[in-house]
C-alpha cells in the first residue's frame, strides 16, 4: 500500500517529470543520451500513473481523488493550479502515459531522424496531455490544451513529410481559431460563476463552475457555442475534420501516436467532463444537430476510407468514424452510452495507436504511404502482421476484443436514448460495422497479404534490438483484457456517470425540462 | 469451483489455449515453424479432450438436469449486465458434441492433409480458434456472449479461407465471406438493441420468459432481424454468395465450415429462441419461403457445376435451405436432427473430395515434373500456374480403382445425402418434409406451405440426382486425365491413414446416426400407443418448441413412401445418365432441353454480378466521385485560404530548420513554466491562501 498523503505528490510528479525531462534534453548536448533519458523519464511517469490507477477508488469515482493541495492566482481571482483525477479522467490519464511511453520507446524504430529536440518535444506533449486530463480548473485545462498544440506544430512542421507546411497550417490554424474563441468563453464563464460567491471576481475551478451551472444556461448562446466549436474541431466532427487527414499523413509516426490516440480525446473528454454537465439546457437544444453530425462523421469517414489509398489517411478517416461513435454516445446521455463512450475513448486510443505503430513498422522499411506499394508483410514479418490483424479486428468491433464492448454500450444506449428520441441514429451508426469491415479488410489485403511488392518489405534487418511484434503484443493483451473483462475498466466511471446524470437531470428539471423531450427551444433571456 | 464447472472450463477454454500456444510457438521461432505433426497432434488434443469433457457433461445433464456455469461479468451498463455464463443443457451439449466430435476427426485428417505445408502451425491455430468460437456460440446463456462466437467464427473462417494469402483471389474470397457475414451481423446487432429496449435483457431465459409481454410488432421485428442475421451466417438467399467462394481455403476448412459448424449457427440461434419465433407466424412463413427457395436454386446450380468442392458447397447451401424450411414449418427438432446427420455425411463428402484433390494434384505434378515441396512456400499456391485444375470433375473419372476407401465412403455419403433408407439423411429429410406438409394443413398460409412442400420434394429429387452425377463422374468411367496427360493416372494413390481413418468413422456415422431419430408414428400406428423411439426428440424436446404434427398415420406413411420413391428415382436417373462417365453428352442434352434456364443456373443466377452492379460499383463510384471531391474541396479551401500565411511563415520555418528549433522550444517551455509558476506561487507572494 502506498501511504495516502503521498498520492497527490505522485500525481504531480507523473505530470511534471516529462517537462523536467524535456528541459534537460534541450540543455544536454549528447544526442546518444537523449533517447535513453527520454525513455527513463517517460517510464517513470508511466509507473507513477499505473500506481495511481491502482490506488484509485472506483466506489468514490464521482469525487476528485489525489487532490490535496491547490493554488489560485489571488484571493479574489480563483484561477489556478488544481489537479486531481476522477472517474472520467483516470483511465484516460493512464492511457496517455502508456501510449506516450510507447511512442517514445519506439520512436527510432519508426522514424529515423530523431534527435534531442524531437524527444524533448514529445516529452512536452506527454506532460501537457497528462495535464489536460488532470486539470480541475477550466483555465488550467485551457493552458495545457493550448500547450500541447505548440510541440505538435513543430513536430509536423519540421519532421513531417513532403507536404508538411500546409498540414501544419491546416492543423494549427484550425485548432487555434477554435481555441481562441473558447478562451473568450472560458473568461465569460469565469466571471459568471464568480457572481455566486461573495468576495470573488473570477473563478474557473470546476467545483465553482458546477455550482454555477444554472447561471450558464442563460448566457448568450455563443458562449456555449464557442466551446462546442472548439471541441468539434478537436475531435473532429464532420465537417470540421479537414485538418485531420493531412496532419496525420504528414506527421512522423511518433507524433501521430500522440495526435490520433490522445489529443483528439481532449475534445471528447471536455464534452463529457464539462460541456454537457455545465450547459445541459443549451446542449439539449442542439442534441439533434450534434447527433446528426456524429452519425455523418461515422458514415462519411467510413465511406471515404473505402477508396482512399494513403495508409495513414485511411487510418485518419477510420478515426473520424470512430470518434463519431464516442460523440454519439455522449449525446445519447444515458448510463450505458456515457460509460461506453468513456471506455471507447480508451479503446480507440489503444487500437489506433497499435495500428499506427504497426503500419509505422511497415512504412519504416518501405516508406511509401500508398497501400498499393506494399504487400506480403504476412510472409516476411508474421509477428507484426498478426498483431496488426488483431488490432484491426478490435478496430472494427469484433466481440471479444475491446472495441466491441464500447461500441455495443454506445449503440444500445443510443438506441434506447430519451435524449435522442429516435432509434434511427443508432441504426444508421450501426451500419458502419459493415463499412468498417470493408475498408479495414481492404487495407489488410493490400498491405499484409499477396506477394511482397517491394524489396524493402522483405528486409528483415533492423537497427533496433527491441522486438517490434511484442511491443504491439502489449496492446493486444490490453485489447483482450478489456474485451472479456470490461467491468474491471467501466467500474471507474460508473459512480461518476450516475452522479453526473443526476446532476444534469436536476438542472434540466429546474428549467422545467423533463430531460426526455429532445425538442426544446432555447430559453429566451 | 465444482468439478462440473472445471470440466466446463476445460471444454470452453482448451481450444483457446491451444490456439494461443500454437500461435506463440509459431510466431516465436523460425525453427519451430518447420514442425508440422507435433502441432497437429497438439491441436487435435485441444479438441479431443473437450469432446470427452462434453460427454461427461452430457452424462451429468442426463443424471441431474440442465445447469448454468458462470465465469464473471462480461459487460455491465447500469441498467443491464451480462455474465460470461454458459448453458449446459441438452441442446448445447448436442451441438458441442457435434463440434468437438467431428472437429476431432477433421483435425486428424488435417495432420495428413497439411503435411507438406510450412504454415501448418498457423492452420492448426486457426482451426482451434474456430472450435473455440463455435463453442462460445452454442454454449452461451445470452445473446452477447453468443455474439462473441458468432463473429469469432466469422474471423476464423476469414483467416482460414484466406490461408493461402499470396494469391489475391483467396484474400478476396475471405473478405467477401467476412463482409457478407457482417451484413447479417448488423441485423443481429439491431435485434439485440430492440430486445434491450423492450425487455432490458439478453439472457435466453429472460427473453423466453418475456416473450408474452412483447408486442406483436416487436416480435416480428426481432424475429425478422435475427432471421436476416441467420441468413448471412447460414448462407441463405440472398446472402449465400460468399459460401461457394469460400472453397478457396484448404479442404478441411470447407468441411468444418460447412458440415459441422459455422453455417449451422443461424439454425441453432433460431432453435434456441424457438418459443419466441413460433409466436410470429409471419416470420416463420418468411423463413420457410427463404429456406425452400434457397434449397431449390442451390440445387439447380449444383447440377451445372464442374468444380468438385463447389458442387458440395452448393449442396450445403441447399441442405441448409431444407433446415430453414424445417424451422419455418415449426419443426425445430427436425432441423437440429438434419444438422446432426448433415454434419456427418457432408464432412465425409468434403474430406473425400479433399482426398480426391490430393491425388489429382500429385498426378498432375508428377507429370509436369514440378515437385510440390513445402520448403519453397505453400505447395498449393502453385495452382495459379497450373493449366489443369485438380478440382475439375471433367478431368477426373476412373478413380475408383486407385482409391478404394475414398470411393466407397464417398458413395456412402452420396446415398446418405440422397435420402436412401436406412442411411442418415433419409430420416431427417423425411421428417422435415412431413412437418412442412403438416404446416400446409394449418390455418396460417396453408396453401403456401403445400407449395413449399412440393418444392422440397423436387429439390430432394435433384439432390439425389446431382450427387450421383458428381460421384459417378469422379470415380466411374475412364480416367480423363490420362487422355490429357498420358501416364498421369499411374500416380493415383490412396491417401495416408490419417486421412482415411476419419473417412471410415464418418461413413459409419453417416449410416447409423439417423437411427437416433426414428419416426415415432411407425410404432404408434402399429401399437396404437405413444412411442418414444425418436431419441433426439426425447433429449432436446424442452429447448425446441415444436409445432405439433396433426396428420393421420396414413398420410404420414404416404409421405414417407413419397420420400423414398423420390430418393430412389433421383439416384436411378442420375445413374442412368452419368453412370458410365458420359457427363459431356448428358450435360449437353440437359442444356438443350432446358435452354436459358440451364444457362442461368450455370451462371449462378447472376447474383454476384447483381451485387457488383447494384451495390458494389455504385458505392465505389459515389465514394470516388462525390465524397472524395467534397473532401478535397474542403481541404483545398483551407489550404488556399491560408496560402498567404504559408508563404510568409515559410521563412520562419526555414529559420527554425536552420538549427534554431532547440532555442525556440526552450523559450516556449520557459514561458509556459513561468505562467504556471506564477499560478502556483501567486498566493504565497500575494498573501494568505
Amino acid at each position: 500500500m502506498v501511504p495516502e498523503f503521498i498520492l497527490p505528490w505522485l500525481l504531480n510528479l507523473s505530470m511534471w517529470i516529462p517537462f523536467v525531462g524535456s528541459v534537460l534534453l534541450f540543455l544536454c548536448g549528447s544526442p546518444k543520451r537523449g533517447r535513453v533519458m527520454a525513455i527513463v523519464f517517460s517510464t517513470f511517469s508511466l509507473i507513477l500513473s499505473i500506481i495511481l490507477a491502482l490506488q484509485f477508488m472506483p466506489t468514490y469515482g464521482a469525487t476528485v481523488q489525489f487532490a490535496s493541495f491547490g493554488a489560485t492566482l489571488s484571493d479574489t481571482v480563483r484561477l489556478g493550479y488544481v489537479v486531481g483525477l476522477d472517474g472520467a479522467s483516470i483511465l484516460l490519464f493512464a492511457m496517455t502515459s502508456f501510449i506516450g511511453w510507447i511512442a517514445i520507446l519506439t520512436a527510432p524504430q519508426v522514424f529515423s531522424r530523431t534527435n534531442n529536440a524531437f524527444y524533448g518535444l514529445l516529452l512536452i506533449l506527454l506532460g501537457a496531455s497528462l495535464g489536460v486530463f488532470a486539470a480541475q480548473d477550466l483555465f488550467l485545462f485551457y493552458i495545457f490544451f493550448e500547450l500541447a498544440l505548440i510541440p505538435m506544430a513543430f513536430l509536423i512542421g519540421i519532421w513531417g513529410d513532403e507536404d508538411r507546411t500546409s498540414a501544419t497550417y491546416g492543423f494549427v490554424v484550425y485548432t487555434l481559431v477554435g481555441s481562441l474563441l473558447m478562451l473568450v468563453g472560458v473568461l465569460t464563464v469565469g466571471f459568471t460563476s464568480a457572481t455566486l460567491i461573495e468576495g470573488i471576481s473570477f473563478s474557473t475551478h470546476f467545483d465553482d463552475l458546477m455550482a454555477a451551472a444554472p447561471l450558464f444556461q442563460e448566457l448568450p448562446f455563443w458562449v456555449f457555442g464557442s466551446f462546442l466549436f472548439a471541441f468539434a474541431i478537436k475531435i473532429p466532427l464532420f465537417p470540421f475534420h479537414s485538418w485531420q487527414a493531412n496532419a496525420y499523413a504528414q506527421a512522423p509516426i511518433p507524433a501521430v501516436l500522440f495526435m490520433a490516440p490522445i489529443m483528439v480525446k481532449f475534445g471528447s473528454y471536455a464534452l463529457v467532463r464539462f460541456v454537457i454537465p455545465y450547459f445541459p439546457v443549451l446542449f439539449e437544444a442542439v442534441t439533434p444537430w450534434i447527433a446528426t453530425l456524429s452519425v455523418l462523421s461515422i458514415l462519411y469517414g467510413a465511406m471515404i476510407a473505402i477508396t482512399t489509398t494513403d495508409i495513414k489517411k485511411i487510418l485518419a478517416f477510420s478515426s473520424l468514424s470512430h470518434m463519431g461513435f464516442i460523440v454519439l454516445g455522449l449525446v445519447a446521455w444515458n448510463e450505458p452510452s456515457i460509460q461506453g463512450s468513456i471506455l471507447q475513448m480508451v479503446n480507440h486510443g489503444l487500437t489506433t495507436a497499435a495500428l499506427f505503430l504497426g503500419f509505422g513498422y511497415i512504412m519504416a522499411l518501405n516508406p511509401s504511404r500508398n497501400l498499393m506499394d506494399h504487400g506480403g508483410v504476412a510472409s516476411t514479418r508474421p509477428v507484426v502482421a498478426t498483431m496488426i490483424v488483431i488490432a484491426s479486428m478490435a478496430s472494427i468491433g469484433l466481440p471479444g476484443l475491446n472495441g466491441f464492448v464500447g461500441e455495443f454500450m454506445i449503440l444500445s444506449g443510443a438506441f434506447n436514448s430519451a435524449q435522442l428520441g429516435s432509434t434511427l441514429y443508432a441504426v444508421l451508426a450501426a451500419f458502419a460495422v459493415i463499412l468498417a469491415a470493408m475498408y479495414t479488410l481492404r487495407l489488410l489485403k493490400f498491405t499484409l497479404f499477396g506477394t511482397p511488392q517491394h524489396a524493402l518489405d522483405s528486409e528483415v534487418t533492423s537497427s533496433s534490438t527491441l522486438p517490434k511484434g511484442w511491443i504491439l503484443g502489449l496492446f493486444v493483451i490490453l485489447m483482450v483484457w478489456i474485451g472479456f473483462q470490461s467491468p474491471t475498466f467501466t467500474q471507474f466511471s460508473q459512480e461518476w456517470t450516475v452522479v453526473m446524470q443526476e446532476y444534469v437531470q436536476q438542472v434540466l428539471s429546474d428549467f422545467g425540462l423533463s430531460g426526455v423531450n429532445p425538442s426544446v427551444s432555447l430559453p429566451s433571456n | 469451483m465444482s468439478l462440473t464447472t472445471i470440466i466446463a472450463l476445460v471444454l470452453l477454454g482448451l481450444p483457446a489455449l491451444g490456439a494461443l500456444a500454437l500461435g506463440l510457438a509459431g510466431l516465436s521461432k523460425e525453427s519451430w515453424r518447420q514442425h508440422r505433426t507435433p502441432f497437429g497432434v497438439l491441436a487435435t488434443a485441444a479438441v479431443y479432450i473437450p469432446f470427452l469433457a462434453t460427454l461427461y457433461l452430457g452424462w451429468t445433464v442426463l443424471q441431474s438436469g440442465a445447469f448454468t456455469v458462470h465465469f464473471g461479468t462480461f459487460l455491465e451498463a447500469g441498467e443491464w449486465s451480462v455474465d460470461l455464463a454458459y448453458l449446459i443443457d441438452p441442446l448445447s451439449i448436442t451441438m458441442a458434441l457435434l463440434i468437438t466430435g467431428i472437429g476431432t476427426l477433421i483435425h486428424i485428417y488435417s495432420i495428413g492433409y497439411m503435411k507438406h505445408e510450412v504454415g501448418a502451425w498457423r492452420f492448426f491455430a486457426y482451426l482451434n480458434l474456430f472450435i473455440f468460437a463455435m463453442l462460445q456460440l452454442v454454449m452461451s446463456d445470452n445473446l452477447l456472449v453468443l455474439f462473441i462466437g458468432w463473429e469469432g467464427v466469422g474471423l476464423a473462417s476469414y483467416l482460414l479461407i484466406g490461408f493461402w494469402f499470396k494469391k489475391p483471389t483467396n484474400t478476396d474470397a475471405a473478405n467477401k465471406a467476412f463482409i457478407f457475414n457482417r451484413i447479417g451481423d448488423f441485423a443481429f446487432l439491431v435485434a439485440m438493441f430492440l430486445l434491450l429496449k423492450d425487455i432490458g435483457m439478453l439472457q435466453f431465459e429472460g427473453i423466453l420468459e418475456g416473450v408474452d409481454g412483447m408486442s406483436q410488432d416487436t416480435l416480428f421485428w426481432v424475429g425478422l432481424l435475427m432471421l436476416i442475421g441467420a441468413t448471412g451466417k447460414s448462407a441463405q438467399f440472398p446472402l449465400f454468395v460468399w459460401l461457394p467462394d469460400a472453397m478457396a481455403g484448404p479442404t478441411p476448412v470447407s468441411a468444418l465450415i460447412h458440415a459441422a459448424t459455422m453455417v449451422t449457427s443461424g439454425l441453432y440461434l433460431v432453435t434456441r429462441l424457438s418459443p419466441m419465433f413460433v409466436l410470429s407466424p409471419e416470420v416463420m412463413m418468411i423463413m420457410a419461403v427463404v429456406g425452400a427457395f434457397t434449397a431449390f436454386i442451390a440445387a439447380t446450380i449444383a447440377i451445372t457445376e464442374y468444380d468438385i468442392k463447389k458442387v458440395l458447397a452448393y449442396s450445403t447451401v441447399s441442405q441448409l435451405g431444407f433446415m430453414f424450411l424445417a424451422l419455418g414449418s415449426g419443426a425445430f427438432v427436425a432441423a437440429i436432427f438434419h444438422v446432426v446427420t448433415h454434419a456427418f455425411f457432408k464432412a465425409l463428402l468434403f474430406l473425400g473430395s479433399g482426398s480426391v484433390i490430393h491425388t489429382m494434384e500429385h498426378a498432375i505434378d508428377a507429370k509436369h515434373g514440378t515437385k510440390r515441396s513445402g520448403l519453397q512456400g505453400s505447395s498449393h499456391e502453385d495452382e495459379a500456374s497450373q493449366q489443369l485444375d485438380p478440382q475439375d470433375i471433367r478431368l477426373m473419372g476412373g478413380l475408383r480403382h486407385a482409391m478404394p476407401t475414398t470411393f466407397r465412403t464417398f458413395w456412402i455419403g452420396t446415398l446418405a445425402i440422397a435420402g436412401i433408407p436406412p442411411l442418415a439423411g433419409f430420416f431427417s429429410k423425411d421428417e422435415i418434409l412431413m412437418h412442412t406438409f403438416n404446416a400446409g394443413m394449418g390455418e396460417f398460409a396453408g396453401p403456401l406451405y403445400i407449395v413449399l412442400w412440393v418444392l422440397g420434394m423436387v429439390t430432394a429429387f435433384m439432390t439425389a440426382f446431382y450427387m450421383v452425377r458428381l460421384t459417378a463422374t469422379t470415380f466411374h468411367g475412364e480416367s480423363r486425365l490420362e487422355s490429357k496427360l498420358p501416364g498421369a493416372s499411374a500416380a493415383f494413390h490412396e491417401s495416408p491413414r490419417t486421412m482415411t481413418f476419419p473417412l471410415w468413422k464418418l461413413a459409419i456415422g453417416s449410416i447409423i446416426i439417423g437411427w437416433i431419430g426414428l419416426p415415432n408414428f411407425v410404432v404408434e400406428s402399429i401399437t396404437g400407443q405413444e412411442a418414444h423411439i425418436h431419441l433426439l426428440k426425447e433429449w432436446i424436446y424442452a429447448q425446441a418448441a415444436d409445432i405439433k404434427v396433426t396428420l393421420l398415420y396414413l398420410t404420414e406413411w404416404l409421405l414417407m413412401g413419397g420420400s423414398i420413391v423420390v430418393a430412389f428415382a433421383g439416384v436411378f436417373t442420375g445413374w442412368r445418365l452419368y453412370g458410365k462417365g458420359q457427363w459431356e453428352a448428358t450435360d449437353q442434352r440437359l442444356q438443350e432441353r432446358f435452354g436459358e434456364f440451364y444457362n442461368t443456373c450455370r451462371e449462378r443466377y447472376l447474383l454476384d454480378e447483381f451485387y457488383q452492379r447494384v451495390v458494389g460499383q455504385p458505392v465505389q463510384w459515389a465514394c470516388k466521385n462525390i465524397l472524395e471531391p467534397i473532401d478535397r474541396f474542403g481541404v483545398g479551401g483551407v489550404v488556399a485560404f491560408f496560402g498567404v500565411t504559408t508563404r510568409v511563415s515559410g521563412g520562419v520555418l526555414r529559420m527554425l530548420q536552420a538549427g534554431l528549433i532547440t532555442n525556440y522550444a526552450v523559450f516556449i517551455l520557459l514561458g509556459v513554466l513561468f505562467v504556471l509558476a506564477m499560478m502556483i506561487l501567486g498566493p504565497t507572494i500575494g498573501g494568505a491562501p
